[in-house]
């Protein structure tokens, strides 16, 4: 809301000359100053109103709060001093969502009339359009006061007026509508024995509004449940300034005030006449006392508050009280019973008018501050071993579009189809939670490959959501993962030599060295088919994470179709995740063997290895069949070629004897050495491994 | 052998020792004169041919030319050694304009940074971190935290709804109210940290997620003078003990009275401008004494047992820190960014 200072000044004589005095002084009384606008000689503040406080939202509103503050005066601009008798129409309220409802016959005078500059300032400073002096008479009583009325042409309302629910198939023309819409059964309505004739709080209608062109005027003014507007608003998705104001809780003891105020502008200028007022309703303020002791006040804040500085700084809000110095009854006035309801909210209307800054602070005794859990440790952790190979992490949205997940190629009966969707996300892109880390990580890649960034390695923590009806909450679980993404050379690339690319082997030795760091016994297995992500992933370029024999993640190099979908045409993207879960293993205890006194001796053994004989059953074989105090076989070089035509790998692998005493000579070891080669020849001879 | 013949070995070695130029040659010198096959060690086996009456003498003089020889080869391998560490040394310049070669560390992103430094400073008060789901009911989300349905409230957290009548938790104060539930001894300190959801236009300031991290705090006497003090420990821990901060009136359903901490504008240091509005403040924390329905929804006496809850925009935070007036940016996953955010070369 834009208010003019000038104009508010007349309300509240006391506010600070200086703008920026009043927008310091307005932050501190909790009306948010959106900002100041200088207007040469007219200043204006542009406020945004806390959600509880619908009394605000006018000048009085505000300058009552100022006022209370600065222990100045209140000023209100004048009012006809209305009082019901005999009704100018039927009344009738049939729900009791309407509180008080009451119309006042308006008659225009001969002459008719204009609202000068004057009166339609803070009409101006709101920057709302002036219509018709009928009209405009009625926002400009909600801008002051903060009750919202409405003017109907009366010679247009047939028979009384009844305010009621809504009726399964009704239709009400809303005013700035192209035509009349179907109603929802249950909203609040204003009616007469034909139509519609307004939202209760929320809209007039076409059929019955008045214009300028009007000679009799009923003026409505009226409380209706917070609620009930609410929900009529919500529904026919209309916000007014009449709906803003009555949705916080209007002042039920203000239709009459309001009416007078928009009868008395009517009447001083525009030489209208007003010929009765009707009130129908029975609201009664429920005059809601709060208790409230001095002593435990005190306590609160830390400082002296005696009954009688309580009294004085409630009353400036309209707040009265009885009682004495040791415990007081505060009457709640009826614009705020709907947001003060017990001592705290006094507490709150103490603090506001003594000033948060001006209150003690104290810290509670506070015996020791606590370590990171386990958890975050381990996080840590993992971050460092991540950090150390030069990953960045993201974040990504907790959803994605459908399309994002169609780029994966999956069909109906995959176990990534069923997502999670949300009912009602203004975006598309929103429309399913996410059920794998991989669509958004390719996403990342592919973005950043547009932008020539070659180099990629990001990481994230992230959540996904699956349907499961037996969860806890019916609909879905959430598991918690990391995953990566890399591609491009696996370390920075330099003048001084060429980085071996991201592989499959650059991931497996990433889960090697995580469950190094945390110590836990992470085994890479073949891929397996019912995993998940299996399907788009490289098949042969692809492993499982397991722990316990359990599948706890995988990785792999991302399908070359699946790239294709997401724009990535060159680059190979490898693609880790890992579950959580996993990372929160117990550590394996610290197990090791001192190592040997002397060198070890070593022996080189290359073997060729034809078709897809793994050279992991090579070194398995050499383990098993040798002796104990072979301590380690290695695999230090892998050199590709042909041999009659046909793709070969020779592998060479390093065998460590441990020989600390020189108990085996070397002809020993030589003997052993061949026999190893004897073993793989005859284990594995038949699949084309032989020694080169 | 004559002895004219020892002097005149003496002298060759000398006229070859002073042509030397490197260690290799001087080795060689070393064999030539010293070696199993040298004239000095022909002439000490064959010593007992002297005859026995100037064989001492003769003795003498090749053990005297020996180690004199010796000393001489010792004294330029000294010199050659020294020259050939200059001229190792020499030919090792190298060129400190090349970039360094060491692998890049990554980096954590600006969130998690300031996260981690949120909760390190809220671990001195003893608060320890929960978690809870990101898909939540409207009990956790809304009722539980005095936000009943049609409340105004509900329009401050544009609500994402998912199926079954859930929704993703529009902000992190959930955790507080699942806390409460299993009524764990006082006191309770908890901080919760993590991805929060609104229903919004996206723009350059507004994102359909991010991330939020708050505490509570549950107590027999916990008053709004602690609240005040904890948030200036928060505040001074993470922006330093010379930060200008103030406290102004909010409203937020789930705490009463509720605060708003603004602290002097890190761009402008106070003056004004357009990151903060003109304001010279700009608001960091949002707080408040826990609502008595919040505490009597979870069976609590506000009678006996008060709270405080406070909580921020970690990301917002973070784009305060770096200096990113566009939010969006650090849900982009634009690796130039972050490079460029932890210094790198982007």
């Amino acid at each position: 809301m834009r208010i003019s200072l000038n104009h508010l000044r007349r309300y509240c004589p006391a506010l600070p000359a200086s703008p920026v005095e009043v927008r310091n002084l307005m932050d501190d009384v909790g009306l948010e100053v959106k900002r100041m606008e200088d207007e040469g000689d007219d200043p204006a503040v542009v406020l945004e109103f806390l959600a509880n406080r619908g009394d605000h939202r006018c000048y009085a509103g505000v300058a009552r709060e100022i006022a209370a503050r600065l222990k100045g005066k209140l000023l209100l601009p004048p009012v006809l001093p209305l009082t019901a008798g005999e009704s100018p129409v039927r009344l009738r309220i049939e729900s009791e969502l309407c509180l008080l409802y009451t119309a006042t016959l308006i008659e225009a005078g001969p002459e008719g009339g204009t609202l000068p500059d004057e009166v339609l300032h803070p009409l101006i400073a709101a920057e709302m359009q002036s219509v018709s002096p009928w009209v405009d008479a009625t926002n400009i009583a909600n801008l002051e006061l903060g009750q919202p009325t409405h003017v109907f042409d009366a010679d247009a309302i047939v028979g009384g007026i009844t305010v009621r629910l809504s009726r399964q198939g009704e239709r009400a023309w809303l005013l700035f509508q192209p035509a009349p819409i179907t109603l929802d059964e249950g909203i609040l309505v204003i009616a007469d024995d034909e139509k519609i004739l307004g939202i209760a709080g929320v809209i007039g209608c076409e059929d019955s509004k008045a214009t300028a062109g009007s000679r009799r005027l009923l003026l409505e003014s009226a409380a209706f449940d917070p609620v009930a507007v609410r929900k009529g608003s919500r529904r026919l998705r209309v916000s007014t300034e009449a709906s803003a104001r009555f949705e916080r809780g209007g002042d039920p003891s203000l239709p009459l005030v309001g009416a007078g105020r928009v009868a008395h502008l009517l009447e001083t200028w525009a030489g209208a006449h007003h010929r009765g007022v009707g009130v129908a309703g029975d609201w009664r303020d429920p005059e809601r006392t709060i208790a409230l002791r001095p002593d435990r006040v005190s306590a609160y804040f830390h400082r002296p508050f005696s009954a009688t500085e309580i009294a004085e700084r409630l009353a400036g809000y309209g707040f009265t009280t009885s009682g004495g110095p040791e415990e007081l009854s505060v009457r709640v006035p009826p614009g705020r019973l709907w947001d003060v309801h017990n001592r705290e909210d006094l507490y709150e209307e103490l603090a506001r008018n003594a000033g948060y800054d001006e209150l003690p602070l104290a810290l509670p005794a506070v015996a020791m501050g606590v370590q990171e859990s386990p958890w975050e440790r381990t996080k840590k952790r993992v971050e460092e071993v991540l950090l150390g190979l030069g990953f960045y992490e993201v974040m990504t949205n907790g959803f994605y579009s459908r399309q994002l997940a169609e780029n994966l190629g999956i069909a109906e009966g995959h176990p990534l189809w069923d997502h999670v969707e949300t009912a009602n996300a203004l975006d598309r892109s929103f429309s399913l939670l996410k059920n794998n880390g991989l669509a958004q990580a390719v996403e990342a890649a592919a973005d950043n490959l547009r932008f020539g960034v070659d180099e990629i390695k990001m990481y994230e923590w992230t959540r996904t959501f699956h349907r499961n009806p037996a969860a806890a909450n019916s609909v879905n679980d959430e598991r918690e993962l990391l995953w990566l993404i890399a591609t491009g050379p696996s370390r920075d690339p330099s003048w001084a030599d060429k980085p071996r690319p991201v592989d499959v082997w650059y991931l497996k030795g990433i889960v090697e060295d995580l469950g190094t760091e945390l110590r836990i016994p992470f085994e890479v297995t073949h891929p397996d088919p019912e995993a998940p992500l299996h399907s788009v992933l490289h098949p042969y370029r692809q492993g499982t994470i397991r722990l316990d024999g359990r599948r706890v993640g995988i990785f792999g190099e991302l399908d070359p179709t699946v790239a294709r979908a997401f724009g990535i045409k060159k680059a190979r993207p490898y693609y880790f995740e890992i579950e959580a879960d996993a990372l929160r293993h117990e550590p394996s205890p610290v197990s090791f063997s001192l190592p040997p006194l002397r060198p070890p001796s070593v022996r080189m053994l290359a073997f060729t290895l034809g078709g897809r004989v793994e050279a992991g059953e090579v070194a398995g074989c050499l383990r098993k069949n040798g002796p104990d105090w072979l301590r380690k076989v290695s695999i230090v070089d892998l050199f590709e070629h042909e041999e009659n035509g046909e793709p070969v790998r020779t592998v060479t692998f390093a065998l460590e004897y441990r020989n600390d005493l020189s108990e085996h000579s070397i002809e020993e070891m030589n003997a052993v050495s061949e026999g190893l080669v004897r073993a793989v020849e005859s284990e594995l001879g038949e699949r084309g491994v032989r020694l080169r | 052998m004559q002895i004219e013949d020892i002097v005149q070995i003496q002298e060759r070695f000398r006229s070859e020792l002073g042509q030397v130029t490197d260690l290799a040659r001087l080795d060689q010198v070393r064999r030539d004169y010293l070696g199993k096959n040298s004239g000095l060690k022909t002439a000490l086996k064959d010593l007992r041919s002297v005859p026995e009456e100037s064989r001492a003498q003769f003795a003498k003089l090749l053990n005297d030319t020996k180690a004199s020889i010796e000393a001489e080869l010792d004294a330029v391998k000294l010199r050659l050694d020294e020259l050939s560490r200059r001229a190792q040394i020499e030919a090792e310049w190298v060129d400190l304009s090349m970039p360094g070669i060491a692998p890049r560390r990554g980096g954590r992103h600006p969130v998690t940074e300031v996260e981690y430094l949120c909760l390190g400073v809220l671990r001195q008060l003893g608060f320890k971190l929960e978690v809870g789901p990101e898909i939540e009911t409207e009990f956790y989300n809304f009722d539980a935290l005095n936000i009943p349905a049609h409340h105004p409230a509900r329009d401050m957290q544009d609500t994402f709804f998912v199926d079954g009548g859930l929704l993703l938790r529009s902000h992190t104060t959930p955790v507080q109210a699942r806390t409460l539930e299993q009524r764990p001894p006082l006191p309770i300190k908890i901080a919760s940290a993590g991805r929060v959801y609104r229903n919004e236009a996206v723009d350059a300031t507004h994102m359909p997620m991010f991330h939020q991290l708050e505490g509570f705090w549950l107590d027999t006497d916990l008053t709004f003078a602690h609240l005040k003090g904890i948030l200036r420990f928060v505040v001074q821990g993470l922006y330093g003990e010379e930060r200008r901060f103030r406290f102004k009136p909010k409203y937020y359903p789930y705490t009463e009275p509720s605060l708003g901490m603004d602290i002097e504008c890190i761009t402008c240091r106070g003056i004004g401008c357009s990151a903060c509005h003109g304001a010279g403040w700009v608001t960091i924390i949002g707080a408040g004494m826990i609502h008595r329905n919040v505490l009597q929804t979870f069976g609590y006496d506000p009678d006996e047992v008060s709270g405080i809850a406070f909580g921020w925009g970690t990301t917002r935070m973070a784009s305060q820190w770096i200096g990113l007036g566009r939010i969006k940016s650090l849900y982009e996953q634009d690796l130039r960014l972050l490079r460029a955010i932890h210094g790198g070369d982007e």
